[in-house]
């Protein structure tokens, strides 16, 4: 009986030590402020073969000028877009000043391996970006 | 008498109530969490299939309170006559007015087609996610737009624990349908939503011919939306038949100058130059060869002076000679050869 207890007793408490080790999450962040910009960037996300889950996670936001974000996968197939401008604020029209926000929330299972690029495309911006990455590996 | 009556004040009630319900706008019963959301819908106008995912206060045309209930309206009578594509989307209390959501549980967005006088009836049936299980009612083309959605839709949840020769399969089948959506819809903004969803840009080279017929049968129509489309599937214009003939011309008149160029170059040349000239120009030079002047020879042949002249200049261009000194030694040349 006693044995028996102590066999449930472990059974119970290696359970959640093995679900714990099914999945490990690997998070990266960048964050980008934009003062007055106009150039492209792009950030590469390597994703490799050892995760089944990557989520991509955008938020940003403009008070001046135009602010535009692709997203693309491996093999350059556009995956998702958007775009936030201001027409007014900013330094001239102060009393006027206006927010625009733009997010961007995607989960791609069995994502395709290789280099994702988020492209960054700014016209005269003054704009803080912020992309949060997740990938899991089951 | 009283009959009448009645007969009359139904008859103004049926024909008052049918204007009710038929009256044209957005409507809206949406369920919000309150607490999240700021209880006010924007509707903004989509002026291109690009600007679809673009957010800025001047894309806002219009703003509705929700009401305790979740209902609100946009009233159409400003709208355009024809179809346009519009967003309606809801901001978060600490978020600005100006604000998207792509994606996840927090999606903020709905896109619908109206125009002046279209009565469109939304409603959702999920809180948690807002912009999730929605409903379209009245104005037809939305759904169908709905219908696209879904077909859409299946790219994500099928692509959980598959191979990805299976995910490329399904994504194939997927882009398929929404072609022939758009190949058999009625509603050309609906037609064209389909084939955007379809993503077009990668099938367009391998499947040429189906985007001719497709521009083959909107060819009528000139709405932003379509011109914008039409740049960019680059399929060339069919000429007409006088151009074909025009160009066909062309093309043999230039081969036609090169090979007579060509063959004048190539065959020798007259061995007998005289063979050129008319009996009246052979005379003339068998008078110069005796070493007659013009006066002499418009006298022998009874002709005038500036006839003469003429046969004379006549001569030396056919033979390609400058003066009668030439003339003589050609006709030597031609003894010492013969």
């Amino acid at each position: 009986m006693k044995k028996l207890i102590i066999l449930i007793v472990s059974v119970f408490l290696l359970v959640p030590m093995t679900n714990a080790q099914e999945k490990t999450a690997f998070n990266t962040a960048r964050n980008l402020k934009l003062e007055n910009e106009s150039k492209e960037q792009q950030i590469s996300i390597d994703v490799s073969d050892e995760y089944d889950t990557f989520a991509l996670s955008i938020d940003s936001n403009i008070h001046e000028g135009k602010l535009s974000i692709e997203i693309f996968d491996p093999s350059g197939e556009k995956q998702g877009n958007f775009s936030i401008g201001c027409q007014v604020g900013g330094a001239n029209n102060p009393t006027t000043k206006e927010v625009v926000q733009g997010q961007f929330r995607k989960t791609f299972q069995k994502p395709k391996k290789g280099k994702w690029v988020v492209k960054i495309i700014p016209q005269n911006a003054h704009a803080q970006i912020n992309i949060t990455v997740t990938q899991i590996q089951n | 008498m009283g009959f009448k009556k009645i007969f009359v004040l139904l008859f103004v009630f049926l024909i008052f109530q049918s204007n009710l319900n038929s009256e044209s706008g957005i409507y809206g019963q949406f369920q919000l969490d309150t607490a999240v959301w700021s209880p006010v819908a924007y509707l903004s106008l989509i002026p291109s299939f690009n600007d679809m995912y673009t957010m800025s206060h001047s894309m806002i045309i219009d703003k509705a309170v929700i009401d305790y209930s979740g209902s609100f309206r946009f009233g159409t009578q400003y709208l355009p006559d024809k179809d346009h594509l519009f967003r309606i989307h809801f901001s978060k209390r600490k978020d600005p007015a100006a604000s998207l959501i792509i994606g996840g549980k927090d999606e903020n967005h709905l896109f619908l087609i109206a125009n002046r006088a279209a009565r469109v009836l939304i409603r959702n049936n999920c809180d948690s996610v807002i912009t999730k299980d929605i409903q379209f009612d009245g104005y037809y083309p939305n759904i169908q737009l709905l219908q696209i959605n879904q077909i859409a839709a299946y790219l994500d949840s099928a692509s959980f624990e598959i191979s990805p020769v299976k995910s490329d399969l399904i994504r194939s089948g997927v882009f398929e349908n929404l072609r022939v959506f758009a190949d058999t819809c009625s509603n050309p903004i609906v037609s064209l939503y389909a084939l955007y969803k379809s993503r077009f840009e990668s099938n367009f080279p391998l499947n040429q011919q189906f985007y001719k017929n497709f521009l083959l049968k909107w060819k009528n129509e000139e709405t932003v939306y379509f011109e914008e489309f039409r740049k960019k599937i680059p399929v060339q214009k069919s000429r007409g038949l006088s151009f074909r003939i025009l160009l066909f011309g062309t093309i043999l008149f230039i081969a036609g100058f090169f090979v007579s160029l060509w063959l004048h170059k190539s065959w020798p040349k007259n061995q007998n130059p005289l063979k050129d000239l008319t009996v009246q120009e052979r005379k003339v030079f068998s008078m110069i060869r005796e070493g007659k002047t013009n006066k002499e020879i418009s006298e022998s042949l009874m002709v005038s002076l500036s006839t003469v002249k003429s046969h004379v200049n006549s001569i030396y261009s056919k033979l390609e000679i400058n003066s009668r000194k030439d003339a003589l030694n050609l006709f030597q040349q031609e003894n010492q050869a013969n």
